[in-house]
């Protein structure tokens, strides 16, 4: 599928290769008991897009670059994740996907759960607001087919979708679909 | 004293918007460091505090057991600039660090995403396993 020719970073960033054998067949079992084949719905999401370095095993998530040090090699060996339960087998994959909610309310409910926690700790309001923008304050409404990918069950509205390699989420968007969390007013409800 | 040379991000502890708790490690000799964001957000020059800290105290900390004025008190600690544009790390203050209020003392599981890769490291430091740069 060709890639927006408007989202130039995401030359940069691949969604996760989770069909290839070098990348996650490790996680095959947790894939194939969590994930199944996508029916056609339409799902939501804040923050967008590009959750995955297309260099390791773990994904680099942008928001977090903000400085240049370099890092060490998050790669994880077949005997660690052979070690892992399967709880922490699918939570390490399910960080590979995107995390989507089924209806636009349960977008802005996940977004605002964390931003009360923050301001109830008391948290100045520059700090809040680099977190909804780092979290995200237009909701995306994206229409899933089969090929895009594998998706979770949705649990309490939310899921993950584990997209296939080269697919750009963004051409999967409801393009005249318009929300918004509205973090300062809605808080606390 | 504390260079850059050998120092490595391994991960972020707390995160709300931007990094505020990470662990980074020296990769030549293996020593951890916990650094703590003093600056806003939104300040184009970012301060941290840094310590050395044990791979047990991380696992405290990520355990709820310890918070970060139990880490900081009675060590040697610094205040470092990391600037987005420099990869150096630089000293630029020696002092000891005020009290973390409540809310940012204690590690909260909710704004730690890298807590299974940050456990999965501890484990490979405890057992003298190789640490590679990515």
């Amino acid at each position: 599928m060709a890639q927006s020719e408007e989202n130039k970073s995401f030359d940069d960033y691949k969604s996760p290769k989770f069909d290839q054998e070098e990348y996650v067949g490790c996680f095959r079992d947790v894939i194939k008991m969590n994930f199944s084949e996508v029916e056609e719905c339409y799902v939501y999401r804040t923050c967008i897009s590009l959750p995955c370095c297309k260099t390791d095993q773990t994904p680099v998530i942008l928001r977090k670059k903000d400085n240049t040090i370099e890092s060490v090699s998050r790669k994880l060996s077949d005997e660690e994740i052979a070690n892992m339960t399967d709880k922490r087998k699918l939570k390490t994959i399910c960080s590979y996907a995107l995390s989507v909610n089924d209806t636009a309310e349960n977008s802005k409910v996940a977004a605002k759960s964390q931003y009360d926690k923050l301001k109830n700790q008391g948290k100045p309001k520059d700090e809040l607001d680099v977190y909804a923008d780092s979290r995200g304050r237009n909701i995306g409404k994206f229409k899933i087919t089969p090929e895009v990918g594998l998706l979770t069950a949705f649990k309490n509205g939310h899921a993950n979708l584990l997209i296939y390699e080269g697919v750009d989420i963004e051409n999967y968007r409801v393009k005249d679909f318009v929300d918004t969390v509205d973090y300062e007013n809605d808080a606390d409800k | 004293m504390l260079t850059s040379e050998n120092i490595k991000q391994v991960g972020v502890l707390q995160d709300f918007g931007v990094p505020f708790s990470s662990l980074y490690v020296d990769i030549k000799n293996r020593l951890l460091y916990i650094f703590v964001r003093m600056t806003s957000p939104k300040s184009s020059i970012a301060e941290f505090a840094v310590t050395g800290v044990s791979p047990q105290e991380v696992e405290a900390y990520m355990n709820d057991d310890i918070g970060l004025n139990d880490i900081f008190n009675n060590k040697d600690s610094y205040i470092v600039q990391l600037n987005g544009s420099d990869t150096s790390i630089k000293t630029i203050e020696y002092k000891g660090v005020t009290d973390f209020n409540e809310s940012m003392n204690r590690f909260d599981s909710d704004f730690c995403d890298d807590d299974i890769w940050l456990e999965t490291f501890l484990d490979r430091l405890k057992n003298n396993k190789p640490l590679e740069i990515a």
